[in-house]
């Protein structure tokens, strides 16, 4: 019989998972890549010279607060630009670009029931005022070419993620999207740690 | 000897028939009375033919202004047989003075809390009437022209307009703004034609459909508007837009100021750029510096594509306004391209940072980093370079 009264599971083991493992990997792919950030359109952050200042003056203090104030309003736009689900939560009040991400699976085959193909869905959602760069190229296409860049033949999550489709699209709002998908070949197992093909409550023969 | 002709034209004196007879009296009595009227106002009118004009006017209310609906307008009437178009703009004195407290050689530029704008005529057979709308927003937009913009303003009027929606659309992976709001402005190039410039108004003739505005109170999260629809018919001499919400760019729009795309996608300022003008009194000294935690350091490197350097300039006076631009030396047909990769981020009235573009194109260049005020004063320049 299941023992109901004896579930341990740690809910933040992020390896128990093989989905939230691999969100977190790709977090931190893109979350270390300061190209795709300045192609996002983050604002950086300015050093502040004051903040170590013993004893400044008032003008020195504005200046200071300034600083301050200007890395708040920079931290706050750029919260939330990589977003590990396909949604943008708040209301869009500004021009911005997204890089939105998830995976699916979905049986590989009808006959084998162990391998699974997972796929990785980047969306790159840029506003249709913020296209230009000053590259010479729109800003969804280098958004692609970076996460192409990034993930197509990466073994950073395992097994190689291959490229199987980039659709570009449009939404009803002001947003225009590039859709990457990726194939990933991964055991079908509920357990990402044991890897074993039985249920971790069922009875064991 | 009095003539027939003579007794013809006395009795033909006051109007051909009774009906003639009557206006033209009404018209005397109406004209005899006219300042003792509790509505009467000297009001300054601005006329195609003669600028500035001081005229006698009736000032009457029309429809009681409730919380509920728009701005109401007001009756102005003038003196029998005083004309003017619609779409003029007249100064009218409110309740606290008889007088206008305006600059009189240029009154736009100055208070304009009793600038009110004719929206309609009253074409009544007799004692015809105008309707004014109070004039509430200096509306401001960019024209472009190649690569280079100009602002231009009019003065107008901004109204609701009901848009009986939450405020907000959503589709499958975003929720974004979808208001509207309206504007009434004078059509300036048909009430005013060749005068226009004269009289410091500008054309609202670059006024398109995706023209965007902003009217808004709040510079630090300002509301911006792209027009979409224009009416200029209804009636002839007032132009109305209607404006749909739209989202705020950081990069292209500039609250200091309240106009949308004053920049260009990457920093740029692309208004007409003054002469530099040179004078030993006016000066300013541009240094590079290393902006840390530490503190300010002045320095001299090369600057590194996709990685950030600052620059501070020091002007011989306080208060200067300055004005950055960098341009590529030497001569390049893709000038323009190279340069739009030199990203210059103002970051106070003194710093900003350039980051240059990950790009081979800007590799080994050499550029001319200015400075000076708007007009062209307090010009100095130093030459930086991009490491190969």
């Amino acid at each position: 019989m299941r023992d109901f009264s004896n579930i341990n599971r740690v809910l933040d083991d992020v390896k128990n998972n093989d989905i939230i493992y691999k969100k977190h990997k790709l977090a931190e792919i893109f979350e270390a890549d300061p190209d795709l950030k300045h192609i996002l359109g983050y604002i950086d952050e300015m050093p502040n010279p004051y903040s170590e200042m013993k004893s400044p003056t008032t003008e020195q203090q504005e200046e200071k607060d300034r600083i301050d104030e200007f890395n708040v309003k920079a931290r706050k736009h750029n919260e939330d630009q990589i977003i590990p689900f396909l949604k943008v939560n708040e209301i869009q009040t500004e021009t911005k670009s997204f890089l939105m991400y998830d995976i699916g699976e979905d049986r590989a085959s009808y006959e084998n029931e162990l391998i699974i193909h997972q796929y990785v869905t980047v969306m790159c959602f840029v506003h249709e005022d913020e296209m230009e760069t000053e590259y010479d190229a729109l800003r969804v296409d280098l958004l692609a070419y970076i996460v192409k860049d990034l993930l197509c033949w990466s073994n950073e999550t395992g097994l190689h993620m291959k490229l199987i489709s980039d659709e570009p699209n449009i939404t009803d709002t002001k947003y225009y999207v590039r859709t990457l998908k990726f194939q990933i070949k991964a055991p079908n197992t509920n357990n990402f740690r044991t890897g074993s093909m039985r249920n971790s409550y069922a009875r064991s023969y | 000897m009095i003539l027939f002709q003579d007794y013809k034209s006395h009795l033909l004196r006051n109007g051909r028939n009774l009906s003639e007879v009557r206006k033209n009296q009404s018209d005397m009595v109406m004209n005899a009375s006219f300042t003792g009227d509790v509505g009467y106002k000297k009001v300054y009118i601005l006329t195609q033919k003669n600028g500035w004009q001081y005229v006698d006017a009736k000032y009457s209310k029309h429809a009681t202004p409730s919380i509920l609906r728009d701005a109401v307008d007001y009756y102005l009437q003038f003196r029998p047989d005083v004309h003017f178009p619609v779409g003029s703009y007249v100064f009218i004195p409110d309740d606290t003075s008889f007088d206008l407290d305006i600059n009189e050689s240029d009154p736009l530029n100055g208070d304009i809390s009793n600038l009110w704008l004719i929206v309609g005529r009253n074409n009544s057979k007799q004692f015809v009437r105008y309707q004014v709308l109070k004039i509430n927003w200096n509306f401001k937009w960019v024209h472009r022209v190649g690569d280079k913009i100009k602002v231009l303003n009019c003065l107008g009027c901004a109204r609701n307009a009901n848009s009986y929606t939450s405020g907000i659309w959503n589709d499958q992976f975003v929720t974004a703004l979808d208001n509207i709001t309206a504007a009434w402005l004078p059509n300036t190039a048909y009430v005013y034609g060749n005068k226009m410039e004269e009289y410091g108004l500008c054309d609202i003739r670059t006024i398109t459909i995706q023209t965007r505005i902003m009217i808004s109170l709040n510079d630090i999260n300002p509301n911006c508007y792209m027009v979409s629809k224009i009416l200029d018919m209804a009636p002839q001499g007032v132009l109305k837009l209607t404006l749909k919400q739209d989202d705020y760019n950081k990069r292209r729009d500039n609250p200091d100021i309240m106009v949308c795309d004053y920049y260009t996608d990457s920093g740029d300022i692309t208004v007409t750029e003054p002469e530099p003008v040179v004078s030993p009194d006016k000066t300013s000294t541009i240094t590079q510096v290393s902006v840390t935690s530490a503190g300010i350091t002045p320095v001299s490197e090369p600057l590194v594509v996709g990685s950030t350097s600052y620059f501070m300039v020091e002007f011989s006076d306080d208060g200067i306004d300055a004005q950055w631009r960098i341009s590529l030396n030497g001569d390049d047909t893709n000038a323009a391209a190279i340069e739009r990769l030199m990203v210059i981020n103002q970051l106070n009235d003194t710093l900003i940072s350039i980051k240059p573009g990950k790009s081979n194109k800007v590799k080994g260049r050499s550029f001319t980093l200015s400075v000076s005020d708007p007009k062209g004063d307090y010009y100095s320049s130093i030459t930086v370079e991009v490491a190969g």
